[in-house]
């Protein structure tokens, strides 16, 4: 079973760096806690429908923010964020919700630069933290295959 | 006042498995409106509420909270069993569209002032506090429940508020 508790180990590993990172939050922890035999697919289910979101928020921000610079409705900017805010932080991605906090700070001054700089910011954390669970993702599907379990943290 | 509370809240947590209880579900019984318009927090809720023994329903916007809510308490009045509250509480977002979080809680408060009932409603909010966490509370919500939502935030809740 050598093979197995080195995935384990490296499983391990590497999800202590999310959250020693910031990546991830305890609320991550939380969503984990949900899953069980009535619910086996839950943390799976649940990160999908984050970056299905995610992905629809992010395209909705760059329309609004780069279609029409001279008219950019803040309002539509708010709802967005707004909204990612709540998604980022129930599934405990910690970096992605605080870069939220710093954009409603530009957005509610109508500062366009602010805003664009935000939203790159906001890609370039969502799609770390995306890349990041889609290999914790594999490393758990890797860790069954080999007959192991998947250790429980915290 | 807090010898009780604490008394209150140790009991419900002795009950769950993660603190060496035998009954899984604390809440069962329980019947909770969850009135959130995005799936994805509709899912998480709809998982703790059900790992508590929480019957759920859910609604997704204000407006279909208050016919949900309104058709219950017309169900009830027409029905011969004793009055009861067709939901023991209600979990309300902010932002939905169609009728948010304050219209909505508003209006169920206006409705259910017909019947003499009052279903605790607790507000979902991704604020803690600020202009809106003032509206809603004088809109007639008990409590705001901040995002994110987790079992132990629930648990910790609920046991200290009337069960």
């Amino acid at each position: 079973m050598d093979i197995v508790n080195q995935l384990q180990r490296q499983y391990v590993d590497f999800l202590s760096s999310l959250y020693r990172e910031g990546l991830l939050d305890d609320q991550f922890l939380q969503i984990q806690k949900l899953q069980d035999e009535s619910n086996p697919e839950f943390v799976n289910e649940v990160v999908t429908l984050f970056f299905e979101d995610s992905e629809k928020l992010l395209h909705n921000l760059a329309v609004s923010l780069y279609v029409d610079q001279q008219n950019v409705d803040y309002q539509k900017v708010d709802a967005c964020v707004h909204q990612f805010k709540g998604s980022s932080s129930s599934i405990g991605a910690q970096r992605v919700r605080n870069i939220c906090a710093s954009f409603r700070t530009c957005y509610d001054a109508k500062n366009l630069e602010g805003c664009l700089r935000c939203l790159q910011q906001l890609k370039d954390e969502y799609y770390l933290v995306k890349n990041k669970l889609q290999t914790l993702f594999r490393l758990e599907q890797q860790i069954v295959a080999a007959g192991g379990v998947i250790p429980i943290m915290g | 006042m807090l010898e009780r509370d604490c008394c209150r809240l140790y009991q419900v947590l002795k009950l769950l498995p993660e603190f060496g209880g035998e009954v899984d579900k604390p809440l069962s019984g329980k019947k909770v409106l969850v009135v959130e318009d995005e799936n994805l927090l509709q899912k998480i809720a709809t998982a703790i509420l059900s790992r508590l023994g929480v019957t759920i329903e859910i609604s997704n916007n204000g407006h279909e909270a208050l016919q949900t809510v309104s058709k219950a308490l017309e169900d009830q009045r027409t029905s011969e069993s004793p009055p009861s509250l067709p939901y023991d509480y209600i979990f309300m977002d902010f932002q939905m569209p169609v009728m948010d979080g304050i219209a909505a809680t508003r209006r169920i408060r206006e409705e259910e002032a017909k019947y003499g009932v009052h279903i605790p409603i607790f507000a979902v909010s991704a604020h803690t506090d600020g202009p809106e966490i003032q509206q809603m509370k004088q809109a007639g919500v008990a409590y705001n429940l901040s995002k994110p939502l987790n079992i132990a935030k629930i648990t910790e809740f609920l046991s200290s508020f009337e069960i």
